[in-house]
Order: C-alpha cells, then structure tokens, then sequence
C-alpha cells in the first residue's frame, strides 16, 4: 500500500468510526450531504472511493469534528468522558455530547491562541474523601464561596466567576429530551454543559450541582459514581447539599429571612421575592430554610404540597425568563473576537466557532457590540502598576 | 492573465459592493470546491435583505473555474503551519485554496483575499507573492470603489503579509 493509498484509509476509517459514535445510519448523513446515493458514503468509509475536500469539510461539520482531526490529529482513542445527569437514552444525547466536546476544544484553542490561559492562584479546599459527607459538602461550599468571593447573592456572579477565575467552559443546549446537565474534564481544563429551556433559577443551581462534580472529580471518582446506581444517588445528593449551599450561605440567608419577618410570620410573596433576589426556584429556597432551621419541616412540606406558593411562584417570575435563550459565554465570544481581531483565526473559522454562518458574522458580532470592521489592533506599552 | 483564487469573504464583499458581475467579466476567477459548495450569503446594503450567493450558473458556464486540492496537499499545509505556535487558525475553504496555490505555484494564480489570518498563513507557506490585496485586484481588473474598508487596502494586505513573514523568525 503506497503513502496516499494508506492516508485515504485512515481518514476513511476515521469517518466511519465518528459516523458510528454518534449512532447515525449512512443513509441519514448521505441524505445531509445531498448524495443521491448511499453506496457512495459507503465507498468512502471502505476507502472505495476517495473523499473529496468539500465533502471532508461538511462531513467535519456533521460530525462536530474539526477537518484537523481528519487530515493530521491522531484518532481519538480515549474521549474525555461526558458525565450526565438525569441522561435518558435519547439518541440525541451522543450528538450533543460532541458538540459540547468541540466546544471545549474550540474554548482551548482560542484560550492557548490569545494566552488566555487561567492559572488559578486560588487555594483549593483539601477534601477528606474517607469521611465525605453532607456537613463536608457544606463546608467546601462555604469555602469555595468566600474564596471565589461570590457576594451575597452567589447566583448572580457564579457563572462569571467560575469562567473568568477557574477557566470552567459553560455551554447551553436544548437538552430537553436528553438530560438536565452535565460535566466533562479533558485536555481542555473542566467543562459543564447545562439546559437552555431550562428556567434561569433552575441553571443557576444546575450549574452549582455540576461544579460540585468537578470539585470532587478524582476523590468521588465521579466516572465510577455515574456507573453504580447507588453511589450515584448518595453523589447526586451531596452534589444538591453543596448547589444549595453556595447559592444560599448560612448567614446571608438567615439574615435575609429575619429582616422579612414580622411578628414570626412570613407571606408567600417574601418567600418568592426572597427566591428571586437569590436566583433560585422557589421550593429551593424553601428546603434551605429548613435545612437552616427558619422554617419547620412539617410546614414547609405542607406549603408545597398545597400548590398555593407554586401557582403564586410562576405568575410572579413570568417575566424573569430571558426573551432569548442563552447558548455561548461571554467570555468565549470576547475571546473568540479577540483572535479574529488579532489576525489568530480567520473570518471563517470565527463563523465555524460561533456555530453561525459567515454572512452573518458580522452582524452577529455587532449584536454583541463587536465591530467586524474596525481595526482595534492598537496596544498600550505602560509598565506594571 | 493570471487566474484569481477568491476566498469567501472577498466573494461576499463583491456581491455587496455589486461589483460581482464585472469583477468576474473582467477577470480570470477560479474558487476552490470546498467555497464553491458552500452556502453563501450576503446582506443587500439597500434593502437589507439576505441574498443566497449561488456561483453554480458560472461554473457551469466556464465563467468561473472550480480548483480543488487532494486531502494529502491539504494535510501537508497543515502540518507545516502546525511547526509555528503562532500560526492562525484556518478555516477548510482557506486551507484547500492554500494547497492549490503550494500544489500549482508555478502557475499564474494569485490568492486574493482579505482576511487577516488567510493573508499571515500565506507569508507563512513563503507564498506572499502569490497573494494580491482586494484594492489590487479590483484595480487589476480596472475597477475601484471609493471608501474601501481597512481589510480591503494594499496598506492592510502589506501589512499582514509581514507579520506573517515575521511569524517564522
């Protein structure tokens, strides 16, 4: 076999190996490229026939694969593992999990193009995995929350704080039929992916559950966890201990709660309100606060059982859901911007990184208050203050 | 007359500035197959709508060449960018008009393009003299445009080749 003939099979079996991972049929992405055949994918994954240059790039885009992989990166033998939470068997589920993977991948890039590169100075909590327990899953979040400096209302600063000081990537997706969340350590640094139809309180404390995953990555061996339905119950609770303790802490919650009373009675709107200045749900809040000892557990079962505070919830935060659902960070269009700006991607890779086509980049951009046009190529020399 | 490889962003600055038709009647066009195929569109400036970009009427009428390179050129092109740390980031469009234009170099095609990485991967392939500016090709072409956009000057298409050409000190 001659040095082309050996390459058209590698990529070959390359596109049959990603066709495979993501459980679609020959016939389905032979219909996405406009083949009037199927035999002809299937001439390419046996190397029959070789794939042509145009067919690679949109075949790279069907399998959320950069072309790189194909033509020169070693194939993948070990994917970063993509853990999930509440994961149904949804076909859908592999696809989204790549597409989350080349997230990251792409996150890095421009992280390593623009020496974006977080280090951390930030001490992190020793955890005792011999003795881990629901007090421990508090006190590391009440750590981590003074540590990160996360304010009184941790869910408003959360996101941002854990993007721009622990370089966690954060994306959303329509992960209606798939799951409410998950998290993934790779190469990339550490990753979660969260629901974007989801209400904004409900990501918030999903993406406090999911860090408490990556906190805990090596010493709960969460992989392990995932796969053995018990330890991932008594996981999965330890993981809500901890979301609803850095959302909620101690003192600033009990605080709030005292300053609302009045003659030892609380109404229901305080409550919502209370759940809403803290961004999350309602019921949320309500556990918290027996769990801190403000309210009785027996009352608070009988509020929620009642409906009352639920119906009252959903009329008052009609208006909190964003008129458009989130997908990319911030952080990652800033720095993505940065490095077309920079002249470190092209116009066209920038498109292919905000999943957007090229017609449209620059309106996107500007969108984002990014300008396409101007040359903000200008640089500052001034020593260190 | 040499053969013009366009990349995308210069084939929807044309079609903004309605200058397609006489840019390709007055020229020698060729588009690598991975452009050709795809999707492109462009916003009108008058009316603001969206305008798909179908190049396939000129491709079928000889008004336009489509080039390709095999995936081994492609490959190679990488694997030399790959040497530099500092080399941008390129998308499948570019890569394959950069191997057609390392594959054939001692034909008459000229790269024109004006996006900054595309230009700075050229000077890297020690390929800036088979580049030519948007400014420059549509004076070529004996056409001109008042207010070009920075992207689209000589003075950008200069600089980006010497930062690339610094790229490999």
């Amino acid at each position: 076999m001659n040095t082309e003939e050996k390459f058209q099979k590698e990529i070959a079996h390359k596109l049959q190996s990603a066709r495979q991972a993501l459980n679609l049929t020959i016939q389905e992405v032979s219909s996405r490229l406009g083949f009037d055949s199927y035999q002809i994918l299937s001439n390419i994954e046996k190397a029959e026939r070789p794939v042509r240059a145009h067919e690679l790039a949109k075949l790279a885009k069907i399998y959320c694969k950069d072309i790189r992989y194909f033509l020169i990166e070693e194939e993948d033998l070990v994917q970063p593992l993509v853990v999930w939470r509440d994961k149904t068997d949804n076909p859908q589920v592999k696809v989204l999990e790549n597409r989350f993977l080349q997230y990251c991948t792409n996150y890095y890039n421009l992280e390593q193009k623009s020496s974006s590169t977080i280090t951390s100075l930030f001490q992190e909590p020793t955890i005792d995995i011999s003795s881990f327990s629901y007090p421990q899953a508090e006190e590391i979040a009440f750590e981590y929350w003074k540590n990160l400096q996360l304010g009184s209302r941790p869910a408003l600063t959360l996101r941002n704080i854990l993007e721009e000081k622990l370089s966690i990537k954060i994306l959303y997706l329509d992960l209606s039929k798939c799951g409410s969340g998950a998290s993934a350590k790779g190469k990339f640094g550490s990753a979660v992916l969260l629901n974007s139809c989801n209400a904004p309180w409900r990501r918030n404390y999903d993406l406090a559950h999911e860090f408490f995953h990556l906190v805990t990555w090596e010493e709960l061996s969460v992989e392990k966890a995932h796969s053995q339905d018990g330890s991932k119950n008594e996981t999965e609770k330890l993981a809500n201990c901890f979301a609803s303790s850095i959302l909620l802490p101690e003192e600033i919650v009990k605080s709030e709660f005292n300053r609302r009373l009045r003659n030892n009675t609380i109404s229901f709107l305080d409550i919502i309100d209370m759940a809403r200045e803290f961004g999350v749900s309602t019921s949320a809040l309500i556990f918290r606060l027996v769990n801190l000892s403000c309210i009785k557990k027996k009352v608070a079962n009988k509020i929620l059982e009642e409906g009352r505070i639920e119906t009252l919830d959903k009329e008052k935060r009609l208006n909190d859901w964003e008129v458009k659902s989130p997908y990319l960070s911030d952080r990652y269009i800033y720095l993505a911007f940065k490095c077309y700006q920079k002249s470190l991607i092209s116009k066209a890779k920038l498109a292919e990184y905000l999943g957007i086509d090229l017609g449209d980049t620059s309106r996107f951009l500007a969108s984002r208050g990014y300008s396409a046009e101007e040359d903000l190529d200008i640089e500052l020399s001034t020593p260190r203050c | 007359m040499s053969f013009l490889l366009l990349d995308a962003n210069v084939i929807i600055s044309l079609h903004e500035f309605g200058l397609w038709a006489g840019f390709v009647s007055q020229n020698k066009i060729a588009i690598c197959s991975t452009v050709i195929n795809e999707a492109l569109h462009y916003y009108d400036p008058a009316t603001d709508s969206k305008i798909n970009i179908d190049l396939s009427p000129q491709v079928s009428n000889g008004s336009i060449v489509e080039l390709s390179a095999n995936l081994q050129d492609q490959a190679k092109i990488l694997s030399e960018l790959q040497k530099y740390t500092n080399a941008p980031i390129i998308h499948a469009g570019e890569l394959e008009s950069l191997a057609i234009l390392k594959r054939d170099v001692e034909k008459e095609i000229l790269f024109c393009s004006c996006d900054g990485a595309s230009i700075i991967a050229l000077a890297m392939l020690k390929l800036g003299h088979k580049g030519i500016s948007f400014e420059k090709a549509l004076k070529k072409g004996g056409m001109s445009r008042k207010k070009l956009a920075l992207k689209h000057t000589e003075e950008y298409f200069k600089k980006k080749i010497t930062e690339g050409t610094l790229n490999l000190i």
